[in-house]
């Protein structure tokens, strides 16, 4: 039970996969404008990499199995593009509304970096360690960029020095934080 | 024909499948090339780990040792070195490390650590790795109780500790059965 | 007029477009991959190779792909093309291979790929996409061996250069090692030297344009 907790906690905090595995980069700086947008991009988000490393985990039996694991990234890619695009029909159907909330989001997720990686690297894992670690490692982007949204609200208003509005505050701001997480790497 | 290829229902599944095929080939002719070259590289990998274990040249015999199969051990081998000393050394992997597993060696006497080297590149993008590489000898000693490395949020350290366990209980298999 | 615009389309991504600098695309392997002048460079190479080779095939397929399956085509494409680049580099360049580490299969998911062949390579001749493709790999080379150069020098206190295919030393010189700072070689750095870099490269880049816009007045009167 603890060897769980620790997976959970390390892809959460102290490995955290913006922070620390740089990923996700391109749409943490797009998406984290308004909190109301990351917040849905981070549940979209938690919800594509849970199913989609499920899926891939079983599916990685399969080509093991049949000797082609080096079709490992083919697939997964295919994967994770069919998934998205039936959760946004899904989406789409049963809830107008949401669908119009999330927008362009959705689609966005295919060429999300945490997707692809974090369903390569659960395929060597334990079921219930590899759930942990999904669930983690996308609630650790859920984190980070609620947190990031809060303060880049408040950066639009801020006196900032020419050239440097914009993206280039809002990666010196994520330098901060990632600093003050490399303080996590001592506690569990 | 014409009107078949027309079709929406034909013509999009067979242009998908048609370039699946034609790349699936050429993934497979890519692999057939390079297998060989990456187990070759593999087999030279643990060679030089094995002389970083006890110093180079220093190993008189190697025996194959058959076990039963388990998540951590990948093999063991009965070590003699110059000096006459028996060691067991044990191929292990660590498993469920979140930033990627380990593959390393470690040689096991009188029931402790007395050794270990890691085979390949020990880069890794793992802040808790850092108290484990070569040279720094942290987890010579280890006998089963007296884990000295703790990483960040234990995952690292864990995956460590619970392949040498393994390995130590099947070291203590042996010494009871002799 | 006609090499003009063929030189326009190699030379823009280059400085003027550059996918990472200006157009903030794909920056996730830049932060991965800027450690040190070594991984950049294979990194930069293994995107150009990449880059290339889809473009080439996208633009030769593209009026044979019907529109509605062309995105799932172009994935099975890119992400075939970045199995074998990823197969031939773990064959023949080990070191830089596993240093790389996870990175190589996400080119996959690289931004700047995907978004040349929908954008460009789909309605282009093969001759156009190819230049294309060399100006976007050559500008994300630059923009990440910028990175990697301030942030190995300021680690580590100088730079090395290895040759991938055999692992031999080209050079290595470190004239300050004595004032390193290991932070540019952890995470914090690397958020830090990107972000300086951009705001540095914008605020040339709309001055430039402010001395444009105000000699451009300046002759209509």
């Amino acid at each position: 039970m603890s060897d769980i907790f620790s997976v959970f906690m390390a892809a959460l905090i102290t490995n955290n996969i913006v922070l620390t595995g740089f990923l996700g980069i391109c749409s943490y700086l797009g998406v984290s404008k308004k909190t109301s947008s990351s917040v849905g991009m981070g549940f979209a988000l938690t919800f594509v990499v849970f199913m989609a490393s499920v899926i891939c985990y079983f599916l990685n039996m399969v080509l093991v199995a049949a000797n082609i694991e080096y079709m490992q990234t083919v697939c997964f890619i295919l994967v994770i593009a069919s998934l998205v695009q039936f959760v946004e029909m899904f989406i789409k159907k049963f809830s107008p509304s949401l669908y119009k909330s999330l927008g362009i989001f959705l689609p966005l997720i295919t060429t999300n970096c945490i997707v692809l990686y974090v369903t390569r690297q659960v395929v060597e894992m334990d079921f219930v360690k590899m759930i942990a670690y999904a669930l983690g490692t996308a609630l650790g982007y859920f984190l980070v960029i609620f947190i990031f949204s809060t303060i880049r609200e408040k950066l639009d208003s801020a006196p900032v020095a020419k050239g440097f509005k914009g993206v280039a505050i809002a990666l010196l701001v994520t330098a901060i934080m990632a600093m003050a997480f490399t303080g996590f790497s001592g506690i569990f | 024909m014409k009107n078949l290829w027309e079709n929406k229902f034909v013509r999009l599944p067979l242009s998908l499948a048609a370039v699946c095929l034609v790349f699936s080939s050429l993934l497979a002719l890519t692999n057939f090339v390079t297998d060989p070259i990456i187990a070759s590289m593999q087999e030279e990998k643990e060679k030089k780990a094995y002389e970083v274990l006890y110093g180079e040249g220093n190993i008189s015999s190697r025996e194959e040792v058959t076990f039963e199969a388990t998540d951590n051990i990948n093999s063991i081998t009965k070590v003699v070195t110059t000096d006459n000393v028996e060691h067991y050394v044990y191929n292990l992997s660590t498993k469920n490390v979140i930033s990627g597993d380990f593959n390393f060696l470690a040689g096991i006497k009188d029931g402790k650590v007395d050794a270990y080297s890691f085979i390949g590149v020990e880069n890794n993008n793992n802040y808790g790795f850092a108290e484990f590489s070569n040279g720094k000898d942290r987890l010579v000693g280890y006998d089963g109780s007296n884990f000295s490395i703790v990483s960040g949020a234990t995952n690292t350290s864990n995956g460590f500790k619970t392949a040498l366990d393994a390995a130590l209980a099947h070291y203590a298999s042996l010494s009871a059965e002799a | 007029m006609d090499t003009q615009k063929k030189s326009k389309i190699f030379l823009n991504p280059l400085l003027k477009e550059n996918p990472i600098l200006v157009l903030i695309l794909g920056l996730c392997p830049v932060l991965g991959v800027s450690e040190t002048i070594d991984k950049a460079i294979g990194m930069g190479m293994a995107v150009i190779l990449v880059l290339f080779c889809t473009n080439l095939v996208i633009s030769l397929i593209r009026k044979l792909v019907p529109n509605e399956v062309r995105i799932p085509i172009y994935i099975v494409i890119i992400a075939s093309f970045v199995t074998m680049v990823q197969m031939l580099m773990n064959a023949f360049t080990p070191e830089l291979a596993e240093s790389l580490g996870a990175f190589i299969p996400l080119i996959t998911v690289n931004c700047i790929i995907l978004g040349r062949a929908e954008a460009f390579a789909s309605k282009n001749s093969v001759g156009d996409s190819i230049l294309d493709a060399l100006g976007n790999g050559f500008g994300f080379l630059i923009a990440v061996f910028l990175v990697a150069f301030f942030r190995e020098f300021l680690a580590t206190g100088g730079w090395k250069l290895s040759n991938p295919f055999t692992n031999s030393t080209i050079f290595e010189i470190r004239p300050l090692a004595d004032f390193a700072i290991p932070l540019f070689g952890q995470n914090t750095g690397a958020f830090l030297t990107l972000g300086i870099i951009i705001g540095i490269v914008t605020a040339i880049r709309m001055s430039s344009e402010q001395r444009k816009t105000l000699k451009a007045k300046k002759e209509v009167q």
